[in-house]
């Protein structure tokens, strides 16, 4: 064997071993090259997978996550694997166990684990819901052009940049990053009270930060509660000030919903003139329950200003008083024969609706909306 | 000395009985199969013995998100196709026989018609077999209980999803029963809705309800399962508190494993989610040896219980292969083999438990 050739072996080995090394160093806790398909390519190159999944400190109200499914990861728990595989994941998108984010959120969310989900309507009428925030179909804003009011497209985390679950929830359940309890927010059903109608169950109140996110669809701002200002994170030619004239949604205005003709008592059907959102004929937010204690006066309810959800809820009937008497679905246990005081019916705003424009309307109204909306707030004696 | 007229008997009979075998044959060889995958190697502690994908032919011909299954005492397997409205029927060879159902609304909106007959079905999530062969439905979106006979036959329905049953259940309007899971018992139907347990008789007439909406002892959170142990004991998977809890067959507490996980939205309370035994358990059935198999969704197994609760096994991992498991979600039992509704693989799966 000559030099010339031992040389050549030392030099094609020591190229080998050199081009290995740039291999052997790839750190996989460091993601170069996802691509579209995997869900994960807007994020930015070269950051470590702890730089998004961190170490959760439970101390930390920034990380503080919830127990039950959404949350509750530490040290000792294997939650993350409820959804998320790393390896030999069955769907490719983010190892989730189905093929995008809305099928794997209504793997419980069906009904069966909550209320509020889609495919209630469809399911007592046999037809599409009149209006939806519609899942994994379209990128389009209705209204969220700050300037001219008119639609804007954005993308968002779902196929092809649509709209999906956790553009604003956030399954992750990190309590920093989500809403206060929404506490203007109206009794939820069967959470309240026992078969037996004997006694309520205070530990289930209302009141829930429903895992939506403070910056919702990615939004540059952060809102912490669960109102209008959330919406117009959105729905941004639809807030105060925008480029276009809008019903005033906000108290910040020169306009003060202050001088409604609202009951005089809860027992009465006497009415004075006082700020809209306390009772209200239209809509007066429910007493909530905390711990046995009950109050009328939620933080939300305190601002004059209304919210978009006192025009814009599930469908019930604008021109009655909005009074729950019993948890929803139940008869008053005085007329258990009597109707029931579930009103609104399905309570899936604002996932859909069966009035157009996910618009509070009379059941079985056609109109997008009829004069009732008007004079729920603009009483005609005033 | 057999006879010239006994002969031909003799040959007689030996035709006919090879006409019966040729028509046997010919029956196997053209009736429909279904989409099906005999055996395979056992994966984590279970050993596939059928995996079921749908009947293999008409406008539907894969099963979506089935959500239950059952073997009858008939040796046929049902499953519950729920997003397709349907029961699918299957030898437990896999061979389909016939399916049942089709979309109806018995509890329409005001302005909408009620599209519902006997033997339609809204969003059927659970499924259970009588002795007899009598095929006890959990029809969710309509709040009712359908009875079928063992040809698919509808034979009537309870509780009328229009009126209020006993103190109140969790269907629609406060009337029906939104009923997520059913188990046919002697004389006595247990179904599950959204926070208690409510007793009928099998011609559909009221008996009791026991449970309420919470996280103590004896009350539920969202039950996606129930079964009835031989001696009677009712056996409810507690889903959202994640735990199995034991009844009496009047309500009475016998005991529970897991624990309950929830969180008040306004305190905030935290549990400490660390000896969970259960992640999501969403179906349960009881073994023939009376042991309790226990479908767990988010820890993708099969939990295998006592008689009194203990944990006896954990079978079953994540995946697509045949004996793995895909947010399972219910589950039915007959000797040792169970038939899992592997739900997000879309198909059901019949399993033996390698202990």
């Amino acid at each position: 064997m000559g030099r010339p050739l031992i040389i050549g072996i030392i030099i094609a080995a020591a190229l080998m071993f050199a081009g290995a090394t740039s291999a052997f160093a790839y750190d996989e806790l460091v993601y170069e090259d996802l691509d579209a398909e995997s869900g994960l390519d807007h994020l930015e190159p070269g950051r470590d997978c702890i730089d998004c999944h961190g170490i959760v400190d439970p101390e930390d109200p920034e990380q503080k996550t919830r127990s039950g499914p959404h949350g509750g990861y530490s040290s000792s728990t294997t939650k993350c694997g409820a959804c998320h595989s790393v390896h030999a994941a069955p769907a490719y998108f983010m190892l989730l166990p189905g093929p995008t984010i809305k099928s794997v959120c209504e793997s419980c969310h069906d009904g069966t684990g909550g209320n509020g989900v889609y495919g209630v309507i469809k399911a007592r009428t046999g037809e599409e819901p009149l209006s939806a925030h519609r899942i994994e179909t379209t990128n389009i804003i209705p209204g969220g052009d700050p300037e001219t009011g008119g639609p804007r497209a954005q993308p968002f985390s779902g196929p092809g940049g649509t709209l999906t679950c956790t553009d604003c929830h956030s399954p992750h359940g990190i309590e920093g990053r989500m809403v206060e309890p929404f506490l203007g927010d109206r009794y939820r059903s069967d959470r309240y009270i026992s078969s037996d109608s004997s006694e309520v169950a205070t530990e289930y109140a209302t009141a829930s930060s429903r895992l939506l996110r403070r910056a919702p669809t990615g939004a540059d701002t952060s809102v912490t509660v669960y109102g209008t200002g959330w919406c117009a994170t959105c729905h941004q030619g639809r807030a105060n000030g925008s480029g276009t004239h809008n019903h005033p949604v906000q108290q910040d205005d020169h306009f003060y919903y202050n001088r409604l003709p609202v009951l005089t008592s809860l027992d009465s059907t006497e009415t004075t003139l006082g700020p809209l959102g306390q009772s209200n004929l239209g809509y007066r937010m429910p007493e909530i329950t905390v711990n046995g204690e009950t109050t009328r006066t939620p933080l939300q309810q305190e601002s004059p200003g209304p919210l978009c959800q006192q025009c814009h809820e599930d469908v019930r009937d604008a021109t009655q008083e909005f009074k729950i008497t019993e948890p929803d679905g139940r008869p008053d246990d005085d007329d258990p024969e009597g109707p029931s005081t579930d009103n609104p019916r399905f309570q899936v705003f604002p996932h859909e609706s069966n009035a157009q424009r996910l618009l509070i309307v009379p059941p079985g109204t056609s109109a997008a909306y009829t004069d009732a909306l008007c004079l729920n707030c603009h009483h005609w004696e005033e | 000395m057999m006879t010239a007229r006994q002969g031909f008997g003799l040959l007689a009979v030996a035709l006919a009985v090879l006409l019966i075998i040729l028509l046997l044959v010919l029956f196997l060889l053209l009736s429909p199969r279904g989409l099906v995958t005999q055996g395979g190697a056992a994966v984590a502690g279970l050993e596939p013995v059928l995996t079921i994908e749908g009947p293999g032919r008409g406008s539907e011909p894969t099963f979506r998100r089935p959500m239950d299954a059952a073997i009858g005492s008939n040796d046929r397997i049902y499953v519950v196709d729920s997003d397709h409205n349907r029961i699918a029927v299957f030898t437990r060879r896999g061979r389909f026989l016939f399916e049942f159902g089709g979309f109806g609304i018995a509890k329409p909106l005001p302005g909408f018609d009620a599209t519902w007959e006997g033997g339609l079905l809204n969003f059927p999530l659970g499924i259970d077999v009588d002795d007899r062969g009598d095929v006890y439905v959990a029809d969710f979106r309509n709040d009712q209980i359908q009875v079928f006979d063992a040809e698919g036959e509808f034979l009537r329905r309870f509780p009328d999803p229009t009126k209020r049953v006993g103190q109140g259940g969790s269907g629609q309007d406060g009337t029906g029963i939104a009923v997520t899971d059913v188990a046919v018992a002697g004389d006595h139907v247990y179904a599950a809705d959204s926070y208690q347990v409510v007793v009928f008789t099998t011609r559909g007439e009221f008996v009791r309800q026991f449970g309420r909406p919470g996280v103590e002892p004896g009350a539920f959170d969202r039950p996606n399962g129930i079964a009835v142990a031989p001696d009677g004991t009712v056996i409810v998977a507690d889903s959202n508190n994640a735990r199995i809890q034991a009844f009496s067959p009047e309500g009475q507490l016998k005991w529970a494993v897991g624990r309950g996980v929830h969180v008040s939205g306004i305190t905030g309370e935290q549990r400490d989610d660390s000896e969970a035994v259960f992640g999501l358990p969403r179906g349960v059935a009881v073994l023939d040896d009376g042991t309790i198999a226990v479908v767990d969704s988010f820890e993708y197994e099969i939990v295998l219980l006592s008689d009194e609760g203990q944990v006896l096994g954990r079978f079953g991992q994540r995946g697509a292969s045949p004996g793995q498991l895909n947010l399972p979600n219910g589950i039915g039992a007959a000797g040792d083999l169970v038939i899992v509704a592997d739900k997000e693989n879309n198909r059901a799966q019949l399993l033996r438990l390698v202990k």
